[in-house]
């Protein structure tokens, strides 16, 4: 597949990070989750009153604090990506570890968050609104917890200096996964935790 | 230097996302403006901010255009389908109120 490139010759070859058939599952993955928030949406549309009540329980904090975590867990993975493009070999491990960590603190989180919410009485089954709740940041969490083990064995592959500059397919391709899991939380944070 | 550039350009991007996620949280507090406003500027935000990852995070920003067109659509339409599902069925906060 050859892209022509018509602006400027300085310009570098246009290149697709990691395997094709990596983007392929990113983007029906996506397309997954689009189909959950249009879901969410025409639910909340005949619903109004119970979702706008259900949403009032829920921590805007929990939100903002797991965006925040995932935020920085991508961009950990940006720097062992960078670290193996310019063979900083050491360097690799550590931030792939910052970034796994950053999945456990997400992890944590949402089991004080559900706790919470299960405590207080509170299940998919009480109304419309948590069953969508439930769904949607369950799946989006079984993403992460893929992710995070899918971390912790590039962590233990690039120990043994499996990533170097002519070796980033498997890392790239991994680090789009993670990416698309900050992405869906990008969209899924306000759909259920913020829109009145 | 090239090097060092890739990582300027990673810790650029991050600070703009964290930014902006403090902006979202400024905009849920502030009472002054009207749901419909409030809603339209956080997914407008959540749209800044995923075609960010999407451009630099993912690296589709130097990828074969028609990826990048593909992702970069996926975060337009999948955000205007929400605003559009809430402009035209009303605001809940309004079905409260009345």
């Amino acid at each position: 597949m050859e892209e022509r490139v018509t602006d400027s010759a300085a310009k570098p070859v246009r290149r697709l990070p990691g395997v094709e058939g990596v983007w392929v599952f990113v983007g029906a993955d996506m397309l997954f989750f689009t189909a959950l928030f249009l879901s969410t949406m025409i639910g909340r549309r005949d619903a109004a009153e119970v979702f706008e009540a259900g949403r009032l329980t829920l921590d805007p904090n929990y939100g903002g604090i797991n965006t925040l975590i995932l935020l920085t867990s991508s961009w950990f993975v940006v720097l062992a990506v960078n670290a193996a493009k310019r063979d900083r070999l050491d360097e690799i491990p550590r931030w792939l570890l910052a970034a796994f960590g950053c999945g456990v603190a997400f992890g944590i989180s949402k089991i004080f968050e559900y706790g919470a919410k299960l405590s207080a009485g509170i299940t998919p089954a009480s109304s419309d609104f948590y069953m969508y709740y439930f769904i949607l940041t369950g799946f989006h969490l079984l993403h992460v917890i893929g992710g995070s083990v899918m971390l912790l064995v590039f962590w233990k592959m690039s120990r043994r200096r499996a990533f170097d500059s002519r070796r980033l397919a498997v890392l790239e391709s991994g680090g789009l996964y993670w990416h698309m899991v900050d992405l869906l939380w990008i969209i899924l944070f306000p759909l259920l935790y913020l829109m009145k | 230097m090239a090097a060092l550039s890739l990582n300027r350009a990673a810790v650029l991007t991050w600070a703009f996302l964290v930014c902006a996620s403090i902006a979202t949280g400024l905009l849920i507090e502030g009472k002054s403006l009207s749901p419909a406003a409030v809603v339209s500027l956080i997914l407008l935000i959540a749209v800044l901010k995923a075609r960010m990852i999407v451009l630099h995070y993912m690296e589709l920003k130097h990828a074969p255009l028609s990826w990048r067109l593909a992702f970069e659509l996926w975060v337009v339409a999948a955000a205007s389908l929400i605003l559009g599902i809430w402009l035209f069925t009303g605001s809940a906060a309004n079905c409260i109120a009345s």
